[in-house]
């Protein structure tokens, strides 16, 4: 439960608000790679409640600009792109990727007026199958090289889902282990018939065997790091390991095992967020149309066709012998009908979280005190600016079948790298 | 013409007209797609081209016979006036030379609306019908050495300073 002062320091993150302030510290996702090809259209973007407009330059250079040109304040995202820069259509004004005026073609010969004008933009960089931005001061930090992000693009599989709502809901689901046991409950074997490493039974066997498992955080750099146990009879218990990331990514156990899921929650404004979601193999190329089958059914143009105003089509015959909520079996779906249900933005305070709440719970401890930091002038938790400490090995999200009174610790310690 | 509806939409006037010659069928068409007057559903004006689909902006016709790619010169209007926001915020403008017209006509305006409320001074342009008959716009060309203001000088009517009627 958040007062609603703290509720607002987390969820309002527009320009000049504390959680604005704390949230633009760090790279911040503003497309798929693929929504920019050179030679591709401008696209007008929100992000983190400001309009802005991203463009490749003939030089395959991202930018992102302030959407209102510097002169009289039209569209830029209609622009054309051209003469190294993007050309405004009202009178042709042309600015760089990096906001420099280069023309203005009504002003006379030999005018300075353009060395005057510059127009707000934030550095952009290509990484990770995402264009990210970086809109805080001081020049931007390391882009993190968090695994997802940096293996090959052809074992890697992205995609992004336009939500109706602030996006703090939508990360809290992502660190709520026991939910796992209602939500995305399959009656049937669903589509995840690989068993759990060290064990015959599929996963969603056992989130259906145990409802009730036991939750541990620990604090790290990088966030938190959350242990959720099942018992398999006396003996054996299947741990899994997630993670939360500052200040909006979840990593969690995936499609592949040799790999792992990760949400990324980006704020379009206090009411809207994309969240974009990954899935990969590190042992080599995945197949794209296996996720694209799940995650991708029913969306069009990156948003769900179900939603709120047809109540998710949810189909209580389903209910009755194949899925537990009846919505099918895109779990990106799921998800959306959980997060939007508090509303717009979740009034926090007339919650009550219980025993499976745990890593929520920290994480709005370590978000607000990331919130203060920076509100007081201090730097933000997690942001690398030093190569040698820009290094993950012990980031990362899988399951694991085990001996009952196995260190937690030690798990995730044996797979690091030396 | 451009007349307030509320304080984030308005109706634009555009009359073309010809004193000489009765305008044509053909004429009245080409104005029609050059101006884009049949773009709009004729009974709520609502225009088929609007921001939801970014006045059907074609980056194909960019590359051939478009600069903007936005078919229908009202239509390019719209698209660079109602893009800026539904109330622009003026305090973000870098302004320049071209628009010195600009500057005067919103000096005009806030001096006109001052002295209405605060002296009760009728705002200038409002005259005898008659006079109206009177008001010219005009392209010609002229020698380069010439002043404009001495090729087509300003009918005394409305040389500024002119008394309001009483």
């Amino acid at each position: 439960m958040l007062s609603s002062e703290d509720n607002d320091l987390l969820t309002q993150t527009g320009p000049g608000t504390p959680g604005g302030n704390m949230m633009r510290r760090y790279w911040q996702p503003v497309a798929l790679a693929e929504e920019l090809p050179t030679g591709g259209a401008p696209k007008a973007v929100r992000i983190l409640g400001e309009d802005l407009a991203l463009f490749r330059d003939e030089q395959g250079r991202p930018g992102l600009l302030g959407i209102h040109c510097a002169h009289r304040a039209a569209d830029l995202s209609y622009g054309r792109i051209e003469d190294g820069g993007l050309r405004c259509l009202y009178h042709g004004w042309l600015y760089d990727v990096t906001g420099n005026c280069l023309e203005q073609p009504g002003e006379p010969a030999g005018s300075k007026f353009k060395e005057k004008v510059h127009q707000l933009s934030y550095p952009c960089v290509d990484f990770g199958g995402l264009v990210l931005a970086y809109m805080g001061p001081d020049g931007p930090p390391l882009p993190p090289n968090y695994e997802f992000l940096t293996l090959p693009d052809t074992s890697r599989f992205v995609a992004k889902f336009h939500h109706d709502c602030n996006y703090l809901q939508g990360n809290e689901g992502n660190i709520d282990p026991q939910h796992l046991s209602f939500l995305h409950r399959m009656l049937d074997a669903g589509d995840r018939p690989e068993p759990v490493e060290g064990s015959d039974e599929t996963p969603n066997a056992y989130f259906g065997a145990d409802a009730t498992p036991t939750i541990e955080v620990e604090e790290t750099d990088f966030g938190l790091r959350i242990f959720a146990a099942r018992r398999d009879g006396p003996d054996a218990e299947y741990v899994r390991i997630s993670n939360f990331i500052y200040p909006n990514i979840a990593a969690f156990p995936g499609r592949y095992p040799t790999g792992y899921g990760v949400n990324w929650h980006v704020p379009i404004d206090d009411t809207h967020h994309w969240k974009f979601s990954f899935t990969f193999d590190r042992s080599g190329p995945l197949d794209q149309s296996i996720p694209a089958s799940q995650w991708l059914h029913e969306v069009e143009n990156y948003h769900h066709t179900r939603e709120l105003g047809n109540r998710y089509e949810q189909d209580r015959d389903e209910m009755n012998a194949r899925t537990f909520i009846g919505l099918g079996r895109n779990f990106q779906l799921h998800d959306k009908w959980a997060t939007e249900g508090p509303g717009p933005i979740q009034d926090r305070a007339t919650e009550h979280l219980g025993y499976t709440d745990k890593a929520i719970a920290a994480e709005r401890r370590i978000l607000l005190r990331a919130v203060r930091t920076v509100a007081e002038g201090g730097e933000a938790p997690h942001v690398v600016r030093d190569e040698q400490a820009n290094r993950f090995e012990h980031l990362g999200a899988f399951g694991e079948m085990v001996p009952v009174g196995t260190d937690w610790d030690a798990i995730w310690r044996r797979r690091l790298t030396t | 013409m451009w007349v307030p509806r509320d304080d984030d939409s308005c109706w634009a006037w555009d009359v073309c007209f010809n004193e000489v010659t009765p305008m044509s069928d053909e004429l009245k068409q080409g104005l029609k797609e050059f101006r884009g007057y049949n773009t709009f559903d004729p009974k709520t004006f609502f225009k088929y081209a609007n921001l939801g689909n970014m006045w059907y902006q074609d980056r194909e016709l960019m590359k051939t016979e478009s600069w903007s790619g936005i078919k229908g010169l009202f239509i390019q209007d719209n698209a660079v006036q109602e893009s800026m926001g539904s109330v622009v915020d003026r305090t973000i403008e870098h302004l320049g030379t071209t628009d010195v017209a600009i500057i005067a006509a919103r000096r005009l305006y806030i001096k006109a609306a001052r002295e209405l409320v605060e002296q009760g001074i009728e705002p200038p342009g409002v005259w005898e019908q008659k006079d109206y008959e009177y008001i010219r716009s005009e392209a010609f060309l002229q020698p380069a050495t010439a002043a404009w203001q001495e090729q087509r000088p300003l009918d005394e009517r409305f040389v500024a300073g002119r008394e309001a009627r009483p």
